[in-house]
């Protein structure tokens, strides 16, 4: 088998394992809540798979290391042994470790680790055996035709006098270097000091090396710098061969992914989606009658005359029924439920209790809800913010509970469901609430309103996103939810979503998510502007309205407010920022469009509305270039582009310039 | 209307700013300064940058730019580069940064 070969297998492998690994999870924190023994049966041959599996494809220290898992599974499996917490910890560790070996595999970076030799050692200790065989064997290797070189610079290494890209440059003289930077530690460049040193780097090395050699470059950086260097397994391959293995069968899935491609994060999505059978036979089956319709159009070839003419009516409205299911069916393929995101929070929501010394209660509901594949994968990690957040804020501590007369466990509710076009995702916490004196106290001192006085209790809930209000001094269990609210606000909007906060003081808070089903397809109201049309995202209009000239009126230093329901609003003239000939200037003639983003809002100038319809959200910069105020473009029925209005990027924009 | 929606309405349309030139000897000694004028450039809409000069680069100052162009790309500020010497090129090749600064292929003449 070429390596090629392997690798599409690997990548298979590699999937199917970390859905073992999610089982063994859930079934270890179900064990450890008294759970049927019959589950260890469960984990044990989830382990075996992974073991097997990992010989065969070419991973060696994987396979030696889930064999010591194994081997102690054997044991509570036979009765030999009592399964308590110790060693459900000591498996849930186990698991952990067992994902970053996969994700590793994945990056084509050496498996083993520190923590996966300590963990090792651990596991064979708790079996009564010393050192296992396998870690000696793999220190045997000095010489390899492939290396990966794992170099991670010390932040204080450049001022030591070290350069990271002499000792890459050094490498590189020793053969054929591949390199790719890793940044995920770097910070933006207003928190970042230039003088230290937060990349990186994960290499390659091609050409039959010593391990001597290689060590020799970093002779001089030793104790300035995280090192590791191993030989190369086959799994180097992967990334050129799984391109090929796995296509990308949705053309709607380039458009959305390709704009939205995250750096750095990029390399721990899957670029595969695994789909049910039943959605396939949907999609042949489909296929199959456009088929039919088509053949039946087909004979129309020859002339019509007027007898056949509801005929042609009839074919051409099956042919539009079967074009709309077919592009369902096919958004659907990138539809996944959401419970791959909502089954890591037990294990996460049982370690953050614990280490805070508060019992909590999860309640997952509406698992199988499905959504896209790509808001999948970005609204994972807001989640995880405010589900920390709701335990470490939110919940009180058992006697404080006693004390206002709740039940000692706090209960975190996950719940997701469809609304309309959207799909919503709740997070509830039954604990004290936001606190808004504390909110107020702090929104004031940091000079975000001047007093708390007249506002709603909504709107002071609101504050929590102020970017200014996020800061690490806003820990303290009183003082509401401060920790990187921002973030999550701004990483739900990049999805074109929006988060809302309800609270009861004394009963609790709820966060709501409010998404998109899909990022590829878009509601949108279309506009004229002059000769062109644009397109706003429906989630963001807050109203429509026409105003008399008066109402809008120009300030000093440029720029031009109008008066919305009680409120300034800056208005921005769509044709000025986009350069449109020919538009209405006149503001009595045209329309303001509200739109709200990021919890700005701001009033869009246009000529007209023209009528609200869906668009197939094609990629700019995939196709031309990025353009600031745009997100994308789409194909109006008469084939001409209209371009996709980026309402956030509008705001940011405005909000800057109000910061000039 | 009030003095403070007057001030919101800011700066309307900003002139292009001068463009971030980098020095000769881009290296551990220059970052600082280096920085200052990137953050600078960040508040504009768009900003070019002068690589054609440099003769001397270091990590730092390629993990700089790194950090600029990625910010830049996060809040859609358009950096367009008026050249880059073969020493940024090479140096930005070998640390893997360079499909993420998008340097120009060519030193322009």
């Amino acid at each position: 088998m070429s390596n090629g070969g392997l690798a599409q297998f690997q990548q298979v492998f590699i999937e199917e394992s970390l859905e073992g690994l999610d089982m063994m999870e859930s079934s270890l924190l179900a064990l450890d809540e008294g759970g049927d023994a019959e589950l260890v049966h469960g984990i044990f041959r989830a382990a075996h798979s992974i073991k097997g599996g990992a010989a065969t494809f070419g991973f060696p220290e994987m396979s030696s290391f889930t064999h010591e898992a194994e081997s102690l599974l054997d044991e509570v499996r036979s009765g030999k042994r009592q399964i308590d917490s110790a060693i459900v910890e000591l498996l849930l560790r186990t698991v952990d470790c067992l994902r970053s070996m996969f994700a590793r595999a994945q990056a084509g970076q050496p498996l083993n680790d520190e923590v996966a030799d300590g963990l090792r050692r651990e596991l064979a200790a708790a079996m009564g055996r010393g050192e296992p065989a396998a870690a000696q064997a793999r220190r045997a290797l000095d010489q390899a035709d492939a290396w990966t070189i794992g170099f991670r610079p010390h932040p204080g290494m450049p001022a030591g006098g070290n350069d990271p890209l002499r000792l890459i440059r050094e490498l590189g003289e020793l053969g054929r270097l591949d390199v790719s930077a890793e940044l995920d530690r770097l910070p933006a460049l207003d928190a970042l000091d230039p003088t230290e040193c937060h990349i990186g780097w994960a290499l390659q090395l091609h050409g039959p090396v010593k391990r001597d050699a290689i060590t020799a470059v970093f002779d001089w950086v030793e104790g300035e710098c995280d090192l590791s260097i191993e030989p190369v397994h086959g799994v180097s391959q992967a990334p050129q061969a799984a391109p090929a293995a796995t296509p990308k069968a949705v053309p709607a899935a380039a458009a959305a992914d390709a704009p939205r491609a995250a750096a750095g994060a990029a390399s721990a999505e899957s670029g595969s989606v695994r789909v049910s059978t039943d959605k396939i036979d949907g999609l042949i089956n489909l296929v199959g009658e456009l088929v039919i319709t088509q053949s039946m159009l087909d004979t129309f070839r020859e002339g019509v005359d007027a007898s056949r003419l509801a005929m042609l009516e009839q074919g051409l409205a099956q042919l539009a029924r079967h074009t709309r299911e077919l592009q369902e069916s096919v958004m659907g393929i990138r539809m996944l439920p959401i419970a791959s995101v909502f089954n890591r929070f037990p294990r996460m929501v049982r370690d953050i209790s614990q280490k805070l010394g508060k019992q909590v209660k999860l309640e997952l509901v509406g698992e199988q809800t499905e959504l896209d594949k790509t808001v999948l994968e970005k609204i994972g990690d807001p989640l995880v913010h405010l589900v920390r957040n709701a335990i470490d804020h939110g919940l009180e501590t058992p006697e404080k509970r006693a004390a206002n007369g709740k039940s000692d466990t706090g209960t975190l509710t996950l719940e997701a469901f469809h609304r309309g076009g959207s799909i919503v995702v709740e997070v509830l916490d039954d604990g004290a609430g936001l606190n808004r004196d504390a909110i107020v106290a702090k929104a004031v001192e940091r000079g975000l309103i001047p007093s708390g006085e007249g506002l709603s209790d909504e709107a002071v809930a609101d504050l929590i996103f102020q970017p200014g209000f996020s800061t690490a001094s806003v820990t303290t269990d009183l003082s509401g939810r401060g920790v990187g609210m921002d973030v999550v606000r701004r990483n739900v909007a990049d999805l074109g979503g929006t988060v809302v906060v309800r609270s009861v003081a004394g009963k609790g808070s709820t966060f709501t998510i409010t998404l998109p089903l899909t990022l590829a397809i878009i509601e949108g109201l279309t506009t004229a502007v002059g000769e062109e049309s644009y397109i706003v995202p429906l989630v963001s209009i807050v109203e429509s309205v026409q105003v008399k000239a008066d109402a809008v009126r120009g300030v000093v230093g440029g720029g031009e407010l109008f008066r919305f329901r009680g409120e300034y609003l800056p208005v921005i003239r769509l044709h000025e920022v986009f350069g449109c000939a020919g538009a209405v200037r006149d503001v009595a003639e045209g329309l303001i469009v509200v739109v709200e983003a990021e919890g700005g809002r701001v009033g869009l100038f246009v000529d007209r509305l023209v009528g609200q319809q869906q668009a197939v959200v094609k990629s700019l910069e995939a196709n031309y270039r990025r353009v600031q105020g745009v997100s994308g473009a789409t194909i109006l029925a008469d084939g001409s582009v209209a371009l996709i209005v980026d309402v956030a990027g509008l705001v940011r924009l405005q909000s800057r310039r109000k910061a000039a | 209307m009030g003095k403070s929606s007057d001030k919101a309405a800011g700066k309307a349309a900003e002139a292009p700013v001068q463009p971030v030139v980098l020095p000769a000897d881009c290296r551990l000694a220059e970052v600082s300064a280096l920085r200052g004028q990137l953050l600078d450039a960040l508040k504009a809409p768009s900003s070019e940058l002068d690589g054609a000069g440099v003769e001397r680069v270091d990590g730092t100052a390629v993990q700089l730019l790194v950090a600029f162009c990625r910010d830049a790309k996060k809040h859609q500020h358009a950096v367009r580069w008026l050249g880059a010497s073969d020493a940024l090129r090479e140096a930005a090749a070998l640390l893997g940064v360079d499909r993420m600064l998008d340097l120009p292929a060519v030193r322009p003449a």
